[in-house]
């Protein structure tokens, strides 16, 4: 389970330590553009509003003064950008059959379909 | 190797195969840089001798820099303020523990819990003024510097219910590395979501707003594992039962901390760093004054509470001394207020 994301990690790892130079080192940082539900580790802020990426959700939570103002007209056209993309992938998955007919979270709390147990508490 | 050396890696008990490789590989490095001075300039007889020489220093060396104590935060003890790392009460904090130096802040992670226990910042007007110029985008990832077996993964919190919560968030950091850093699953906890979204992110904006009223703050967030009993998600990271946010204002001399139950009560306490150190086993600030520790100051839980806070907003400067008088004369004018009623109203 371990084994495949390490090997990824190295990987990086090495590609970020043979260059010294900050410049090239925050070229190789160029984010992807915020893929929605395509992976499970983009983060997006515009305002205080934060967007992440999961594959099965977006999470957006925080806030935004949109002001009458330049920044203010880019951030609103970042934001119709974002929630453009967000449509198209929901219906491109609706027209595939991939949605799912019901949510399974009540309220923003997110279900917990995953393993969860109670364990001796190490530090105690 | 470089990412190795600029972010040297510390252990408190277990040193792994992994570490051992990486510190030999970084000696054999300096030997064959060795050996070539020594071919180019000794005699033979005298180059083996020196090579036996450099090889018993190197691994001196190798011995003492995986010693325990060697002080990995070296390089970055400008996190903590008087350059001193928080102490600890509950020395099982240290079991599986490792100092880990990022760029913007320093971070004792937990093999044990695969969680940090805190995360240090020296928050500055100036960096919190940069950090508003940078374009908010990035990825979560796992943390390369770990062994395998400690890392977090993306997958230990997918599908948990809980959220990938920052210990030194991301608004506080001034440029792309800094940022880069702060996504690391060495500065993220399993985080009640409410608790995130609302409670800590308004406490965030809060400290950052002290930050530029009093123009620098000393900062170490962290996490409790209170009781017998703590959750594990995917078998693998332990959710803590509390959250702290300890901020020192070197210009009042004052510290306080906040302290919040990771679930979706909305319960956030004002604590003294005395009764922090008792819930947590962590002294988060050694080298503050006693008086400093035992009282907590004044904070406010959200920047609503904050009636000044405007003056903070758009880089705008206020006046330091005013900022520091104005509440203490409120707070008398209160305290007379009470006195009065109480002993002539209250009859």
């Amino acid at each position: 389970m371990t084994q495949p994301d390490s090997a990824i990690n190295t990987e990086q790892n090495i590609e970020q330590t043979q260059t010294k130079d900050p410049m090239s080192q925050a070229d190789q940082r160029i984010k992807p553009a915020f893929a929605p539900y395509q992976n499970d580790h983009q983060s997006l802020q515009i305002g205080s509003l934060i967007f992440e990426n999961q594959t099965d959700k977006i999470i957006v939570y925080g806030d935004i003064d949109i002001q009458k103002t330049p920044e203010g007209l880019s951030q609103a056209m970042r934001l119709q950008a974002l929630f453009s993309d967000i449509v198209s992938e929901l219906q491109a998955a609706q027209s595939t059959g991939e949605l799912e007919p019901i949510s399974k979270s009540q309220g923003f709390v997110s279900e917990q379909t995953q393993n969860s147990k109670e364990v001796d508490n190490p530090f105690s | 190797m470089v990412n190795h050396h600029k972010r040297p890696l510390q252990w408190h008990n277990h040193i792994s195969h992994i570490s051992h490789i990486r510190l030999i590989a970084g000696a054999s490095k300096e030997l064959t840089g060795s050996l070539e001075i020594t071919h180019k300039h000794d005699k033979p007889a005298l180059s083996v001798a020196m090579l036996f020489v450099k090889l018993g220093l190197i691994l001196l060396s190798v011995l003492l820099s995986s010693g325990a104590w060697a002080g990995s935060f070296d390089n970055c003890k400008q996190n903590f303020y008087a350059v001193t790392a928080p102490d600890y009460l509950n020395q099982k904090l240290l079991n599986k523990s490792m100092e880990l130096c990022f760029d913007g802040f320093a971070t004792l992670y937990s093999g044990a819990s695969r969680t940090p226990l805190w995360s240090a910042e020296h928050l500055t007007r100036e960096r919190l003024y940069q950090a508003e110029q940078i374009p908010r985008e990035d990825s979560f990832h796992s943390e390369s510097r770990l062994p395998n077996s400690m890392q977090a993964q993306l997958a230990d919190y997918k599908n948990s219910g809980y959220d990938r919560g920052h210990l030194a968030p991301n608004a506080d950091m001034a440029n792309t590395s800094q940022q880069y850093d702060s996504f690391s699953l060495a500065n993220i906890v399993p985080q009640d979501p409410r608790n995130n979204r609302y409670s800590w992110k308004n406490i965030e904006s809060v400290t950052r707003y002290l930050t530029k009223k009093h123009g620098e703050v000393y900062v170490v967030t962290g996490v409790v594992f209170a009781g017998k009993k703590v959750t594990q998600i995917n078998n693998r990271v332990l959710v803590p039962s509390h959250m702290f946010k300890a901020v020192y204002v070197p210009q009042t001399e004052q510290a306080g901390v906040y302290y919040s139950p990771n679930d979706d009560s909305d319960i956030v306490e004002i604590i003294s760093v005395d009764e922090l150190a008792l819930r947590s086993g962590i002294d988060v600030f050694p080298a503050i004054s006693s008086q400093a520790k035992a009282a907590a100051m004044p904070l406010e839980i959200s920047l609503g509470d904050v009636s000044d806070r405007g003056d903070y907003d758009n880089k705008k400067k206020a006046d330091p001394k005013a900022d520091q008088e104005q509440p203490l004369w409120y707070l008398i004018l209160i305290e007379i207020l009470h006195w009065v009623v109480d002993n002539f109203f209250k009859k």
